[in-house]
């Protein structure tokens, strides 16, 4: 009999046996795995189907306690003292507010104006997209609370229907969690409601104002009002939408589109599902930037950890999402605050505070209990690191008004959700790996803020 | 995904799997070379995973990362796969008798002070050329001139320098900086450039900026190569007072149309055609009248600039000199004139180092004029394409483009801007300037090494294809 040493050796064809070709398939389904996996998830998520991020490190904490260190005389903060909020009061944040506006709304002039990411037709998509947080809620990105068509309070706190009985809570979670998915939330958890979240006074449009649908900027007509639900709230849901990941790193007018389409489409998600709740006889409050800190919440209900530049790093979008939250007087089960890693990351990284072009992101390699900044915009008490919201507002003016977002593209966590990313999640994991990664993620030329991608913006085939 | 995704893909594994194959045949004869076999199986795997990473970030809209990960996963896996095919075929072909052995005591520290006197031939030129190519603007009166009247105050240039200077304000806005002149900034910037080129033919005109220029490169020039302690240089500032003064009826219709101010309402026009304006040329422009009005009231603005400038008393000559001498002691620009010219001439003969040490290392490493070739072809080649990176590189270095983050409080915006607007017209020059010789040497350090390993190089063709051959089941030559 033939050997397949033999007829190789002539030339002929080569027969492998049982046993090497076994080999043969394991060594191949190492390439085709590469393939085969990586497509499926990368078509699973281009199609919007909801997939679970790979996370080889994740670990479930019984409660945000065991992720950070808060302060046991921690103090809420007020509203009025968000950076967004002082540009209506505060003589030191009112020019940066003021010149952002301006210019953002084309008042006057800036030097960037007609560079890519800052051409008229930017300009025109950056407008689009915050056009459905004008029609909805038109003030809430600035805080304001009940402005609009998409947060009505009156409403949504009073449903005509009897309160539907759920199986259990785990059952009523399961359902909500489903309709905010499908009615357009990218991520949805949720949290128990923790009044240490919520502003200890809210800064809010003059009561005495009769006709809020008509204002535009209401520069002398905030004011701070007592803060008080019209419910008890039990649950809140935490939401998080992606922003699009080619225009984020567009400079300009593109990447404020991106945060504007956000904005858009977080009041009208939660309207719905404020909507959804109040038709099953529940009350709800849906908002936005406005009533109390969505990024404790969002840690509350798992949907990621928080970072150096004070964004929210969710497991698949990286801090490439916006968020919204819902109160809401249904009981449910709550989500289970989750780590997976970012905080070791950032003390390495510091990507984004070289990012930086104010330097308002901190440079610390350990987070602290107390603000770093010296800025009543920085709430002391929990241990993390802290910005400087003043030196970020002052960024925004200097970028013609469209937003700055620089510290979210060069974030290495904020990547589309496919394979190869997976295999630095690997090393993110690993204490050894974390300086590998974030070499290699600047090696790459990952994170940069390009003219090319402004273009590269426009000519994607759609 | 597309159905191009999912044929790559597949492609990709079948690929993957019978090359896989191939490898396990050509290991079927071949038990004794392992470590080389290993180094196959890796490669195939290493290419697979390039390609696959370079199409996912490919779609990921990130070529950066595609063609990094091509170059680090692909090349790598080349270069093993290379290299595996060469040990194999080679251990293959030749018995151990035939194989040379060097012996050790051939390399003589003639060699070794060679190499390393061509390394450093091979890793400093590039520089010292670039350092030559910059001395070599830089100590010339008239080339600098001509290139500072280019890169700044020519009609092309200016429109785009002093939006560079307002870009760079605007960014580096400071936290206490006060709105209106960070409005009255942002307005400036908004201007078009016929309109800046139309305000300056108002009050310095190209030919006039040009002659100024030649003046001040002039008196720098002569400062340097000459022993007075300080420039001697005085600029004529009442030229340029005088074209204000002629050209100050155009002044006002120029602000209504260069800046987005709105048009006067019925009120405002009444107040202006009554004269309620107080002689405050703020109010004159606070709107647009109508053509008409605006005809009307330029020679009203005209007189109240003339009245401010009579007011301010500006001199009609500044001596720079006099200012220097001033703020600066004598001393220290001696000291500061003696580095420029120390500069100018390591500048100039620098690069002249390596290429003589390169022809020492010639000397001690060729005994024939075959190897003297063989010596000089790899420098040439390797400085070469170092040169031509160099040179594409430097218009595109981070410095020159990177975002400005906030700088030291006495460096004002505007001077950063221009700073970088000079450097990068600067790099893009000493690309020119560097790129063609380096190509050049790269050639001639190409055809030299053919030259020299005629035999070797054909030698090397015969052997990788018979490799191909054997791998591929192709009948070798």
């Amino acid at each position: 009999m033939e050997s397949s040493s033999d007829s190789n050796d002539r030339g002929g064809p080569y027969k492998p046996n049982r046993r090497e070709f076994i080999k043969l398939m394991a060594a191949a389904g190492a390439g085709s795995l590469v393939g085969g996996s990586s497509q499926a998830a990368y078509a699973a998520s281009g199609m919007g189907t909801h997939t679970k991020p790979f996370s080889p490190f994740k670990k479930v904490h019984a409660e945000i306690e065991e992720m950070y260190a808060i302060s046991r005389d921690y103090q809420r903060m007020r509203q009025k003292n968000t950076v967004f909020n002082r540009g209506f009061w505060d003589k030191k944040v009112r020019p940066n507010f003021l010149g952002n506006v301006a210019k953002k709304s084309g008042m006057i002039p800036f030097p960037q104006e007609g560079t890519p990411g800052y051409s008229k037709v930017d300009w025109a998509l950056h407008w689009a997209g915050w056009a459905g947080h004008r029609a909805g809620t038109p003030l809430m990105g600035a805080g304001a609370r009940n402005t609009g068509n998409y947060d009505d309070w009156e409403r949504h706190a009073n449903p005509k229907f009897e309160p539907y009985a759920f199986k259990d809570r785990a059952e009523a979670a399961k359902y909500v969690k489903r309709a905010a998915n499908f009615l357009g939330a990218d991520l949805v958890g949720i949290a128990p409601y923790d009044a240490r979240w919520t502003y200890s006074k809210w800064f809010d449009l003059d009561p005495s104002i009769e006709d809020t649908k008509s204002l535009e900027i209401p520069w002398d007509k905030m004011k701070e009002v007592e803060g008080v639900f019209p419910f008890e709230p039990k649950s809140v849901i935490a939401m998080a939408f992606e922003m699009d990941y080619d225009a984020l790193k567009a400079p300009g007018f593109l990447s404020g589109a991106a945060a504007g389409l956000g904005y858009s489409i977080m009041p009208e998600v939660s309207f719905k599902v404020a909507d959804f709740l109040n038709n099953l006889g529940y009350k709800s409050i849906p908002t936005g930037n406005d009533t109390g800190m969505s990024i404790p919440i969002a840690i509350q209900a798992g949907l990621g950890e928080c970072s150096r530049m004070g964004m929210l790093i969710t497991e698949k979008y990286g801090p490439r999402v916006r968020l919204a939250k819902i109160y809401t007087d249904l009981e449910m089960e709550f989500d289970k605050p989750v780590s997976f890693g970012v905080e070791e990351f950032c003390k390495r990284c510091k990507k984004c505070t070289e990012a930086c072009p104010s330097n308002a992101i901190s440079i610390d390699d350990e987070p602290s209990a107390t603000s770093t900044t010296g800025s009543i915009s920085s709430n002391s008490g929990v241990k993390k690191w802290y910005q400087d919201g003043e030196k970020c507002m002052l960024q925004w003016d200097r970028n013609g008004g469209t937003g700055c977002s620089f510290c979210i593209t060069a974030c290495p966590f904020n990547k589309r959700d496919t394979w190869i990313h997976d295999l630095a999640k690997v090393l993110v994991g690993m204490p050894v790996g974390r300086d590998i990664a974030r070499q290699l993620d600047d090696a790459f030329g990952y994170g940069k803020k390009t003219d090319q991608a402004a273009r590269a913006f426009w000519d994607k085939e759609v | 995904m597309s159905t191009f995704g999912i044929l790559f893909f597949l492609l990709l594994g079948g690929f993957v799997f019978f090359a896989f194959a191939k490898i396990m045949a050509f290991t079927k004869s071949r038990k004794k070379e392992k470590r080389f076999l290993a180094m196959l199986y890796l490669a195939v795997l290493l290419t697979g995973f390039g390609l696959a990473w370079a199409y996912t970030s490919f779609l990921e809209s990130e070529p950066s990362a595609a063609y990094m990960g091509l170059i680090v996963f692909g090349g790598l896996g080349l270069i093993l796969g290379g290299l595996g095919m060469w040990k194999v075929t080679a251990s293959q072909t030749a018995k151990p008798d035939q194989v040379h052995v060097e012996n050790k005591s051939d390399v003589s520290w003639q060699k070794g002070v060679a190499i390393v006197l061509v390394l450093f031939f091979t890793m400093t030129l590039p520089m010292t050329w670039l350092l030559k190519s910059v001395s070599r603007v830089v100590s010339d009166k008239d080339r600098a001139a001509d290139f500072l009247f280019e890169s700044l105050l020519s009609d092309r240039a200016l429109p785009e320098v002093i939006r560079k200077a307002m870009e760079y304000e605007a960014w580096l806005t400071r936290m206490d900086d006060p709105l209106e002149p960070r409005v009255i900034k942002a307005a400036i910037s908004g201007i078009e450039p016929a309109g800046m080129i139309e305000l300056f033919d108002y009050v310095a005109p190209e030919k006039e900026r040009k002659s100024l220029l030649d003046e001040v490169s002039a008196a720098i020039y002569a400062w340097i190569h000459g022993d007075e302690a300080y420039p001697v240089l005085t600029i004529q500032t009442g030229t340029f007072l005088n074209n204000l003064e002629t050209n100050a009826e155009n002044l006002l219709p120029w602000i209504y149309k260069s800046f987005p101010i709105p048009a006067c309402s019925p009120g405002q026009i009444q107040e202006i055609e009554r004269g309620d304006h107080n002689n405050d040329l703020q109010k004159l422009v606070f709107c647009v009248p109508p053509e008409s009005l605006q005809r009307k009231i330029a020679p009203m603005g005209a007189a109240l600039i003339r009245e401010k400038l009579r007011v301010n008393n500006s001199p009609d000559s500044i001596h720079i000199g006099e200012k220097i001498r001033e703020k600066i002691s004598g001393d220290k620009l001696s000291a500061a004139k003696k580095r420029i010219r120390t500069f100018f001439l390591l500048g100039s003969a620098l690069w002249l180092v390596p290429v003589v040490l390169l022809a020492i290392g010639l000397l001690l490493a060729a005994r024939s004029v075959k190897s003297a070739v063989a010596w000089l072809s790899g420098p040439l080649i390797a400085t070469g394409l170092l040169g031509m990176v160099t040179a594409s590189c430097l218009p595109g270095l981070s410095f020159l483009h990177s975002v400005p983050r906030d700088v030291p409080g006495q460096i004002p915006g505007y001077a950063l801007g221009i700073g970088r607007k000079l450097g990068i017209d600067l790099a893009v020059m000493l690309e020119k300037a560097m790129f063609a010789p380096f190509l050049l040497m790269a050639i001639a350090g190409g055809l030299l090494l053919v030259i020299a390993f005629r035999k070797e190089i054909m030698l090397l063709t015969i052997h990788t294809w018979h490799s191909f051959g054997m791998v591929f089941g192709r009948q070798p030559l």
